[in-house]
């Protein structure tokens, strides 16, 4: 399936917006998933069923709060708005009633995800929604 | 009618190859974050289904994805809360190799 035709069937809200595949990953390179990638680790999947999670210091079933409280044993601290700041790299976590579905980071003042094998610059609110693989909606963002 | 039988198994071989790769190019294709939920989805499942025919396929794609899949269907691999991702792949990658795929 075409690159572009395949994000576009997972996100519905981001038809005819001006996203960009910054790198479709190859499969070797296909080793992580969002939230690794969010905290700039390329080498294994985080999340709360993996061995990289730090289950001695939160539960495994955790849900959101447990995603929260991963950013915070990586120094980031709550912050309520989307907007740029010098010197930091914010990070915004999707949830659909609740369940953890997706991280995003902002690099310089693009929004970064890694989906499935692409690597996508986009704007937070694109991948929302309720079709069967869109992310929900923001449940917290962090500086 | 009986005469063209090679040509049947040979349109047979060709068309179960073909679908066997879509049907496994539609499991991979998922923006899910978490291996053990994709896992569970019916694409997952149907190519699973397949049964042993499948394993060589599954390890030629030498996708983490497929982890769990290889599990179930060879009864042996590691477990994600003890080993890592690429750990896992690597795992699969020696096991093809020793199981002569």
């Amino acid at each position: 399936m075409d690159s572009n035709k395949e994000i576009e069937s997972w996100f519905p809200n981001i038809i005819g917006k001006p996203y960009k595949i910054i790198k479709e990953l190859s499969f070797d390179e296909n080793e992580f998933n969002c939230v690794a990638f969010t905290l700039d680790i390329y080498y294994t999947y985080v999340w709360t069923n993996e061995k990289s999670w730090p289950y001695d210091k939160i539960p495994r079933n955790s849900g959101v709060p447990g995603f929260k409280k991963l950013y915070e044993l990586y120094g980031y601290i709550e912050t309520y708005d989307l907007v740029y700041e010098n010197g930091y790299e914010k990070i915004i976590f999707y949830s659909d009633n609740d369940i953890p579905m997706h991280a995003a980071k902002q690099h310089k003042k693009q929004w970064l995800s890694k989906c499935g094998k692409y690597i996508i610059k986009h704007q937070p609110d694109w991948l929302c929604g309720k079709s069967e693989y869109s992310y929900g909606d923001i449940s917290f963002i962090m500086k | 009618m009986s005469k063209p039988n090679k040509l049947n198994k040979f349109n047979e071989f060709v068309s179960n190859d073909m679908i066997i790769l879509k049907m496994i190019e539609e499991a991979e294709s998922t923006p899910s974050s978490d291996l053990e939920e994709i896992s569970k989805r019916k694409s997952y499942k149907n190519v699973v289904s397949i049964g042993e025919k499948v394993i060589p396929y599954l390890l030629k794609r030498n996708l983490i994805i497929w982890d769990r899949g290889l599990s179930e269907l060879t009864g042996v691999g590691l477990n994600s809360l003890e080993h890592n991702t690429s750990e896992r792949k690597e795992y699969w990658e020696k096991w093809a190799k020793e199981n002569g795929f």
